[in-house]
């Protein structure tokens, strides 16, 4: 059956080619315009994100293009200066998530036994919880602020990174350079940097991508709820929450959220073609 | 190898050429292949991997991944075998030729109970009752030495030695009485112990069922005892293709005298 | 079959599906202990006073509530005492005082669950059925037009916010269209039916009030389509790559050298094999339906848990957010536990190996 093999994968990669090609390409100019948004919101932006005017409820028009919310402000202008709070503050969970998940995923995998009994206990019990629930939770206990809903998704999102570290550490392991180069004497940190890290870089990069609209989103959902930057700073998922008190004035929620929509969809789309490029094995996220 | 007007052909070959898409285009791995079997005859398909043997054998079954492209002939107990004519296909598969594969432990479905896998297609293809294809089962599983073949119909593929479940898979691939029976490789995956007994089963079924066997394996020695004709396949091709006897003791292409060579090295070939 | 039951033969006394049965069980029972010990360092974690953080003012100006609060708490013992007397707590079914309704958040709780179910039941059966048909019907076609096609609308599912998406349908059905009926459970013109399951349509026919329960069914479709897109969005991801991993198996291709017709395998043989694992991901996703409405209920005014987990995060409510949490957490690894032994009795391997 070795001979089927072959053509076969020959074929998938075609496939992956075509996938790549324009759905991949958009999403990559989002995020890119995204980026943009985030570096040059002042400039961008026609009002002052905070300035509260007498035009309460405009519709859309020339003089506000996404029109203006309950106390007259300008949500284009909130919708811009939003990006520079979501993507940055998502960035931060995604690297603290990561640092603390690498850390111990490469600790559980490289020293094993009982190192890795508790850590991996450890991510089940996060595991047990819906992330939104802990996040919430943990954002209660220490109040409601932009640096406590980070360290929220921190807690409640490391674990993925830590079980596939963990794997990709366990599966160099295995193989016999590793072992080799314990024998010569090379001491653990060497071979940590030599070669355990390196090679966990793939999936971290993949795990990664998709974990930021993850990020995104779960950080709107706490905004949402309440939890996350105070008001009036403008956060998408709060900004959806203020459209809830007058359903009617559509424009105050629909931009946001078609902000959020927009990363977390192009975010989904690399993380899927980068788990395609790099390791269609890895079943990372959730 | 040309079809002889022989009227004892059970199938025939004929510059069958298949190319499988591939991310630069579509890639040929089969090409100007023929050969014929007789009834009642044990054909050998000798190669190493890779080499279109299973494509062959896939070929055959229309078991081909989506978007290949077969052309030449390809005859059926006198009549055209036609990809196209999905019904025809259906009655063909499993009927008229049936096929055992290299693993047993990957061919059989592990959540469907032995007498499910042996009986369903039994129901399908000669419309018998549960009750008759039961019993039907029995017999085969009998005749393939299994013991205990009425506690093994209630059985799971899990509670199966490999060389067990391949006496399973072979009673599986006769039970609907096909004319033609394509094993490929059905040894490699098995301990060398239990090999001669599958070999053995195939043989007497042979005889007992009137059935013509195209046997696969990338070992040429199976064959000596086994094949009265083989062809050996190397890159897609046939590159030769004599009585057994004749190719064993006089092999005139270079690929064939190496694959008989390897055999002599008990290095498995990978 | 007497060469093969090794495994058996080894371990004669406890047959392998009852030893499978106590590991879960195990897994389950410790899960739940340090879900109770997440809860309990949570409320430890509080910065400042914790008997601040934990009651009403209403509550802190009374000498006789904060010593209750503090006995109750065991605040003067040693920390793994208070986490016993915790523990002890919870295992009695208390599980704190709601500040912003003053009543014990486990009624609360209780109170909430049925509305819940409402949505979430229909959801769950709508999104399996939806999700395999669909994850299937892509599979089938993998790399082709239709399956992309899937592929990227399963994406956009994923990433829409769920309380946009409940705010664009409330807009659209309500406000626009004026087919639906608005936010709750109920029109105002009609009560509650008498409580027998705790489902309004369903306790509505039982009372013979076919009205209501129509009235009912109104105000639940919305926040259960919304549920159904985001839980099918992940299920047909899901159902897609499981049936990929399947369809590439020998034993598919065997049945289809066997001759069996195509639906015959489709359905016997591929879906056989994959049902195991979409039942454990359709169990897992039940489960985390319970706080997708977290981020639903809201919008529509939908007194259920997540309604409640919502208003207790606005009113910074710890007690019962931790309640919540705990609440959720149990009821998560319960139904893990639940999918767990029915994976074990669908796989041959697990229950007779």
């Amino acid at each position: 059956m070795t001979a089927t093999v072959l053509p076969r994968t020959g074929a998938r990669a075609r496939r992956h080619r075509v996938w790549r090609q324009p759905v991949v390409v958009t999403a990559l100019v989002v995020l890119a315009g995204w980026l943009v948004v985030v570096a040059s919101a002042g400039w961008l932006s026609p009002y002052d994100p905070l300035a509260q005017s007498a035009d309460i409820y405009a519709p859309p028009s020339a003089a506000h293009l996404f029109g203006t919310d309950e106390l007259g402000r300008d949500v284009l202008s909130r919708v811009l200066h939003g990006a520079r709070l979501s993507i940055p503050l998502a960035l931060a969970i995604v690297a603290g998530a990561l640092a603390v998940g690498g850390v111990l995923g490469l600790i559980a995998g490289y020293l094993g036994k009982l190192a890795d009994e508790v850590i991996m206990r450890l991510t089940d019990l996060v595991f047990a919880f819906p992330q939104i629930i802990l996040a919430m939770a943990v954002t209660a206990t220490f109040g409601p602020s932009a640096g406590n809903a980070v360290l929220a998704l921190i807690i409640v999102s490391w674990p993925v990174y830590a079980r596939v570290i963990r794997g990709a550490v366990l599966s160099i392991r295995g193989e016999n350079y590793l072992s080799a180069a314990r024998m010569l004497g090379v001491g653990p940190v060497t071979v940590l940097r030599r070669d355990v890290i390196p090679n966990s870089v793939g999936p971290a990069i993949v795990l990664a991508t998709l974990e930021l609209g993850n990020a995104v989103l779960l950080l709107a959902g706490l905004s949402f709820l309440g939890l996350g930057p105070r008001p009036p700073a403008p956060e998408w998922g709060a900004m959806v929450a203020l459209g809830a008190n007058d359903i009617s004035m559509w424009w105050v929620s629909v931009f946001p959220g078609l902000a959020i929509l927009t990363v977390v969809l192009a975010c989904n789309i690399l993380g899927d073609a980068a788990r395609d490029r790099f390791d269609p094995n890895l079943v990372g996220g959730r | 190898m040309s079809a002889d007007p022989d009227t004892d052909e059970l199938l025939a070959v004929e510059n069958l050429a298949v190319r499988l898409p591939g991310p630069d285009g579509p890639v040929p791995v089969l090409e100007d292949v023929s050969l014929s079997v007789r009834r009642g005859e044990i054909v050998g398909i000798a190669g190493e991997s890779g080499s279109g043997k299973s494509m062959t054998a896939r070929t055959l079954l229309d078991l081909l991944p989506t978007g290949a492209e077969v052309s030449g002939t390809l005859r059926f107990d006198g009549a055209e075998l036609d990809h196209r004519d999905r019904k025809a296909m259906h009655a063909v598969r499993g009927h008229g030729i049936a096929m055992v594969f290299q693993d047993p432990t990957a061919a059989m479905h592990p959540m469907l109970s032995v007498g499910r896998q042996l009986t369903e297609h039994m129901r399908v293809h000669l419309g018998l009752t549960r009750t008759q294809a039961k019993a039907r089962a029995v017999e085969l599983l009998e005749q393939v030495r299994l013991p205990d073949p009425e506690g093994a119909l209630r059985s799971y593929p899990h509670q199966f030695s490999g060389g067990q479940l391949q006496r399973i898979a072979i009673a599986s691939a006769l039970a609907a009485r096909p004319r033609l029976l394509i094993a490929d490789e059905p040894t490699t995956a098995l301990d060398v112990t239990v090999q001669a007994g599958i070999l053995g089963v195939l043989d007497s079924l042979r005889s007992d069922f009137d059935l013509s066997v195209l046997f696969i394996t990338h070992d040429l020695g199976v064959l000596a005892s086994l094949a009265s004709h083989t062809c050996v396949f190397q890159h897609g091709r046939v590159v030769e293709s004599a009585p057994t006897a004749d190719l064993l003791r006089s092999p005139e292409h270079p690929y064939t005298r190496a694959l008989l060579a390897a055999r002599t090295d008990p290095a498995e070939v990978p | 079959m007497t060469t093969v039951d090794t495994g058996a033969r080894r371990r004669p006394r406890v047959p392998p599906f009852v030893r499978y049965l106590a590991r879960r069980l195990a897994i389950a029972v410790g899960l739940l202990l340090g879900s109770t010990l997440v809860g309990f360092l949570l409320v430890q974690a509080v910065p400042g006073d914790p008997v601040a953080a934990n009651l009403s003012d209403e509550a802190l100006g009374d000498p006789q509530a904060v010593a209750a609060f503090e006995e109750r708490w065991g605040l003067d013992e040693p920390l793994p005492v208070q986490y016993l007397t915790y523990l002890a707590n919870l295992v009695q079914g208390d599980f704190g005082m709601s500040q912003h309704t003053g009543r014990p958040v486990l009624e609360d709780l209780l109170d909430h669950v049925p509305a819940t179910l409402e949505i979430a039941v229909p959801a769950f059966v709508l999104s399996v059925l939806l999700g395999i048909a669909i994850g299937m019907f892509a599979a089938l076609r993998h790399g082709k037009a239709a399956d992309q096609a899937v592929r990227v609308g399963s994406l956009l599912g994923l990433s829409t916010p769920p309380f946009w998406m409940s705010l664009l349908v409330l807009y659209l059905f309500f406000f626009v269209l004026g087919l639906s009926p608005g936010g709750g459970r109920l029109s105002p013109e009609f009560s509650p039916p008498p409580a027998v399951t705790g489902l309004y349509p369903v306790d509505a026919l039982l009372a013979g009030e076919p009205m209501v329960a129509w009235d009912a069914v109104q105000h639940a479709a919305l926040p259960v389509l919304v549920l159904t897109l985001i839980t099918t969005a992940t299920l047909v991801r899901f159902v897609r790559s499981a049936l990929l991993e399947v369809l590439r198996k020998d034993y598919i291709t065997a049945a289809h050298a066997k001759g069996l017709p195509a639906r015959t395998v489709r359905y016997r043989h591929l879906l056989r094999a994959g049902l195991v694992q979409i039942m454990t991901m359709a169990g897992l996703t039940f489960a985390s339906m319970l706080a997708g409405t977290v981020l639903i209920e809201s919008v529509f005014a939908w007194p259920g848990v997540g309604n409640y987990a919502y208003a207790s995060a606005s009113a910074l409510d710890r007690p019962a957010i931790l309640g919540v949490t705990v609440f959720v957490a149990a009821a998560y690894i319960l139904i893990n536990l639940v999918v767990d032994l029915l994976y074990g009795l669908a796989d041959p391997r697990i229950r007779l190996s």
